[in-house]
């Protein structure tokens, strides 16, 4: 079962006032396509694996999709929202690369003609290694993707068995090339700290990415997510529990071969060969920029409301033929967004600014006292995370909010 | 000497926990029409939820009861006493106040050790002794095996033990009907200055203090005013009366008569139990015997969980103290678990009885630190301390250290008695005695210090018994032991909470046991923390938290903020309870593992 939704003010059918609106913000659209071949053992995203889902078909659910995008055109118009053409699109998911051309062709269409789509912006798509060859992803660069991110997790064959993904590791390196050829920014997805992965397991996964050149690297330490299957197998002792002090071998392992390769960290999980080859789309995330998810479960920001989708492909789409598909929506009061802030900018190499920590209130002795933990070091008039600190940043966090 | 109340006869019931009592003394009540089949509840004496929900009385009562032999009217007043070993200084004025006692034993279980120590008290009370077999409606019932072990305990004849079953009510009109036969009638003298002994006193939230005496002399009526003998204190009269079971007013009380008193007063203190009651006007000159002041035997630090509820704990106490003469309770601080109570109780029951009271009447969160006794230890230079909580224990040049003992009576099936004898003997205990009470049980006496009983003896015993032996015991003085404090430091700072004053021989694995219990309940924190435990100043044990290295969530994208963000404030909902040690943060579980004795109090709650 997907990881549930957070608890918000319902819906009542049109969108409360924004307040906090700024004009100045970017635009960023997030695409939910909530079908998967199988479903991997450790994942709580909200997916789906037969081609149909209680009358909602793989096949056609692009119309959904750009029902949704043009419906909350029309809604944040009548809200008084001025929105703009979006800088970056994210087709996520799921696995996107299970639409077909023409599916992904009609969604960017809709994007371009309700909100519009600044000229040369990022828009990625998540690939599974198995389900793309050249063509597609020449068509698919020919609509205006710039850049893939392909779900590699580990190549090594009993971690991904543990994992229960089904792809051919070699398939990767296709994959890679494929993107390549076709002129798109590729980037790799690894997963860490799977039970029985060695730290010479994942020294092996991490070279064999990182030999074929991409980008832009995500690696993420393994999540078990209450009500997965891979922590129903913990519980039930099949595997053991990720090791915490292994997974910290296992980052810093990550930051010397990455920083070999040339790749520097820009967010805790996230590494790129330069500025150029950031994810935009996610940065807006972590910079607190609007961005507008659509598809089932989807969340938005704009302003000081967030909303989220409801869940279910059908009553997603059900509740598309007459209104927006919203569950709930919470407003971020000014003190909570700054903490936002504070939980997400910390996590960038950037770091967080002097300023928000002051309008935080976090008192002086609390920031000595990370510097002395050696968690966070001052580069000019920010706070960056260090290495050891990286590992620590929730940690940090919660210090610093200490009243 | 004539009686002054010749149809009048006064018992008690002396039974185990579990062997049947209230449910023998609904029966007696809907018998005697006192109470009709529409109002009667089960164990309907027994007033607290408490008592009803653990089955056993914790305070007594009394009932006065109509009933007919032939044409002759006869009034029983049933004395209800407590089961259990905490209270027996109440059982004794409770046994004081009768002529004759009913020794009630399950047929299925034979004798228990506290009612074998209560029956004693009760035959050197010079009580009528009626035995009586309950429960012999359950197939397990061995009637003719414990009538002979009862038989040989009083020295009776088999055929004098009488059996019933409270439950299906056979055999208790007999029962009745003996009472009245073999139970001498009240003595006492009736044209004589007033003399009432306070057997039982308890605070009603409507009324007041409700005090239950046994008038010994003379009356004493509605209107006059009382006098309490150990303090002089006089208080009017606001109602005198018999429970039939209800309260019942009355114009008068006169020799012999159980009844009720009420003055109004809102302190159980102020009508002590054991105290003689006289009138003012008419004050007798000599109290009666047998008063002593409660003493503390067992002491506990109590502390509010959440900081903020350290006010309503005290008002809490102050309230429990209006019903219970027997706690005590003064201010402590603890650097750990910050403000709290050290208080005193008769035993380890009556501790369990007040914190869960606390927690469930008052809505509290408490923690209650291990238990421990009272230590008199003397210095070099001659200066004496008293100790009730090991963090006082004295450092310096120790002289001698006093703790304690108890005279410990264990009855147990004779296959056990290798067990047993183990067990005391790890124990510190030496025997007094052992006697064989019939061909297959066994009684053993041993002197054992108090402290190893509050520790968790009477868990182990009933474990490595199969639940099979009982205990009881009395205190017996004090001994001098070779007696340590072994205290824990938690990254070099000593926490006071987990101080705990043990034998010399067995500081080092009391030191090993805690150091390894706390690595295991102390998360791991943003620096290495070595446990240490200490004799002085010499490490006798050590173990050590190895610094967190990982704490962070690897993703964080537009759908996980909210989530995120509500962790967080549920995270710092929880290091708000964590309490901190130094620059160590303690979860609350921590303190509440490691100072619960092993975790038996949970158990029993089960």
């Amino acid at each position: 079962m997907p990881g549930a939704l957070p608890v918000g003010l319902a819906w009542n059918g049109q969108f409360p006032s924004f307040n906090d609106f700024q004009e100045s913000k970017s635009w960023h659209a997030y695409v939910h396509i909530p079908f998967c071949e199988v479903r991997c053992g450790y994942c709580d995203f909200n997916t789906y694996t037969s081609d149909e889902v209680q009358g909602v078909k793989r096949s056609e659910f692009e119309h959904s999709l750009s029902t949704e995008i043009n419906t909350a055109s029309t809604y944040l118009q009548q809200a008084k929202v001025e929105s703009k053409p979006f800088s970056t699109v994210f087709f996520g998911g799921g696995t996107p690369s299970l639409f077909r051309v023409d599916q992904i062709e009609r969604v960017i269409k809709e994007l371009s003609k309700s909100f519009g789509i600044v000229p040369n912006a990022e828009i990625t798509m998540e690939l599974n290694p198995d389900t793309v060859d050249q063509q597609y992803l020449n068509s698919v660069a020919d609509l205006g993707i710039t850049r893939v991110s392909i779900g590699a997790q580990s190549f090594d064959p009993e971690v991904l068995a543990v994992l229960d993904r089904t792809h051919n590791p070699e398939n990767v390196e296709a994959a890679v090339s494929f993107a390549k050829n076709a002129g798109l920014q590729v980037s790799i997805d690894l997963i860490y700290g799977a039970p029985g992965e060695s730290l010479a397991s994942w020294e092996d996964s991490l070279d064999k990415a990182l030999s074929m050149n991409p980008d832009h690297l995500s690696a993420y330490a393994l999540i078990v997510e209450a009500g997965t299957k891979l922590a129903r197998q913990i519980s039930k002792g099949v595997y053991s529990e990720p090791d915490d002090d292994l997974m910290a071998d296992k980052y810093q392992l990550l930051d010397e071969m990455t920083s070999k390769r040339g790749l520097s960290w820009y967010e805790l999980s996230n590494f790129s060969s330069g500025k150029s080859t950031q994810s935009q789309h996610n940065l807006a995330y972590w910079k607190s920029n609007y961005w507008y998810g659509f598809g089932p479960g989807a969340h938005s920001f704009i302003g000081d409301m967030r909303f989220w989708n409801r869940k279910h492909p059908s009553a997603y789409a059900d509740s598309l033929s007459e209104n927006l598909p919203i569950q709930a929506y919470e407003k971020i009061e000014k003190n909570q967004h700054f903490q936002e802030r504070l939980l997400l900018e910390i996590r960038l190499a950037e770091g967080v600014h002097v300023e928000l920590l002051n309008q935080i209130g976090v008192s002086r002795e609390l920031i000595s006292e990370q510097l002395e933990y050696g968690y966070l070091q001052v580069i000019h008039d920010r706070y960056v995370l260090t290495l050891k600190g990286r590992q620590m940043a929730d940690r940090v966090v919660l210090n610093l909010l200490n009243d | 000497m004539d009686s002054p109340a010749p149809n009048m006869r006064n018992f008690c019931i002396i039974a185990h926990i579990d062997h049947g009592k209230s449910t023998l003394a609904d029966r007696m009540l809907q018998l005697t029409g006192i109470v009709n089949d529409r109002q009667m509840r089960d164990q309907y004496l027994d007033r607290m939820d408490l008592e009803r929900e653990r089955g056993i009385t914790i305070k007594s009562q009394a009932v006065r009861m109509p009933w007919k032999i032939g044409e002759q009217d006869y009034v029983l007043n049933m004395i209800d006493t407590p089961g259990h070993v905490d209270f027996s200084y109440e059982v004794s004025r409770s046994l004081a106040a009768c002529e004759g006692a009913v020794l009630l034993v399950d047929a299925a279980q034979g004798i228990e050790a506290q009612t074998l120590a209560n029956l004693y008290l009760a035959m050197e009370n010079d009580l009528e002794i009626i035995p009586v077999l309950n429960k012999i409606d359950l197939p397990a019932a061995q009637p003719e095996k414990y009538a002979e072990e009862l038989a040989g305990l009083i020295g009776c004849d088999v055929d004098d033990i009488l059996q019933v079953s409270g439950k299906t009510g056979q055999g208790v009109p007999e029962l009745l009907d003996r009472l009245v036969r073999d139970i001498p009638a009240p003595t006492g003298v009736l044209d004589a200055a007033p003399r009432a002994m306070i057997f039982d006193s308890v605070y009603d939230a409507y009324r007041g203090v409700i005090t239950y005496v046994r008038m010994v002399d003379g009356s004493i009526s509605s209107r006059e005013k009382i006098k309490m003998m150990s303090t002089g204190a006089v208080h009017e009269l606001l109602e005198i009366g018999v429970s039939s079971p209800e309260p019942t007013p009355s114009k008068t009380l006169s020799a012999g008569e159980v009844g009720y008193l009420i003055t109004g007063v809102k302190d159980v203190r102020q009508s002590k139990v054991g105290d003689t009651v006289t009138s003012k006007d008419n004050t007798a000159s000599e109290s009666l015997k047998g008063y002593v002041e409660p003493k503390p035997m067992v002491f506990s630090g109590i502390y509010p969980i959440d900081g903020g509820d350290y006010p309503a704990l005290r008002e809490a106490l102050d309230k429990l103290r209006l019903s219970d003469a027997a706690l005590v309770y003064e201010p402590e601080t603890s650097v750990a678990l910050g403000f709290g109570f050290r208080c005193g109780f008769l035993g380890l029951l009556h501790l369990e009885i007040i914190t869960e009271r606390l927690e469930r009447e008052f809505d509290l969160g408490l923690i209650a630190t291990s238990p421990s006794v009272v230590y008199r230890v003397t210095m070099e230079d001659g200066s004496e301390h008293t100790v009730t909580n090991p963090s006082e224990f004295p450092t310096g040049k120790i002289k001698e250290v006093l703790e304690p003992v108890v005279n410990a009576t264990i009855l147990t099936p004779r296959d056990y008695v290798g067990t047993i004898m183990e067990l005391c003997q790890t124990r510190r205990g030496s025997m007094i005695d052992m006697q064989y009470l019939s061909e297959d049980r066994v009684q053993l006496r041993y002197k054992l210090p108090l402290a190893e009983i509050v520790f968790d003896f009477f868990d182990q015993l009933k474990s490595k018994t199969q639940g099979y032996a009982s205990l009881d015991y009395e205190e017996s003085g004090l001994q001098a032991s070779d007696l340590v404090k072994v205290d824990l430091l938690l990254q070099g700072d000593q926490v006071d909470a987990f101080s705990a004053i043990v034998h010399k021989d067995k500081a080092y694995a009391h030191g090993v046991s805690i150091t390894a219990k706390l690595r295991e309940l102390i998360p791991r924190q943003q620096f290495e923390v070595p446990i240490q435990a200490a004799v002085g100043s010499r490490i006798i044990a050590r173990e050590s938290i190895r610094a967190m290295r990982k704490d962070v969530l690897a993703k964080c994208y537009g759908g996980d903020i909210t989530r995120k963000r509500k962790l967080l404030e549920k995270q710092k909902e929880g290091k708000r309870r964590m309490k901190m040690v130094g620059k160590v943060e303690v979860p609350q579980e921590a303190f509440i593992a490691a100072l619960s004795s092993d975790g038996s109090k949970a158990e029993k709650k089960k």
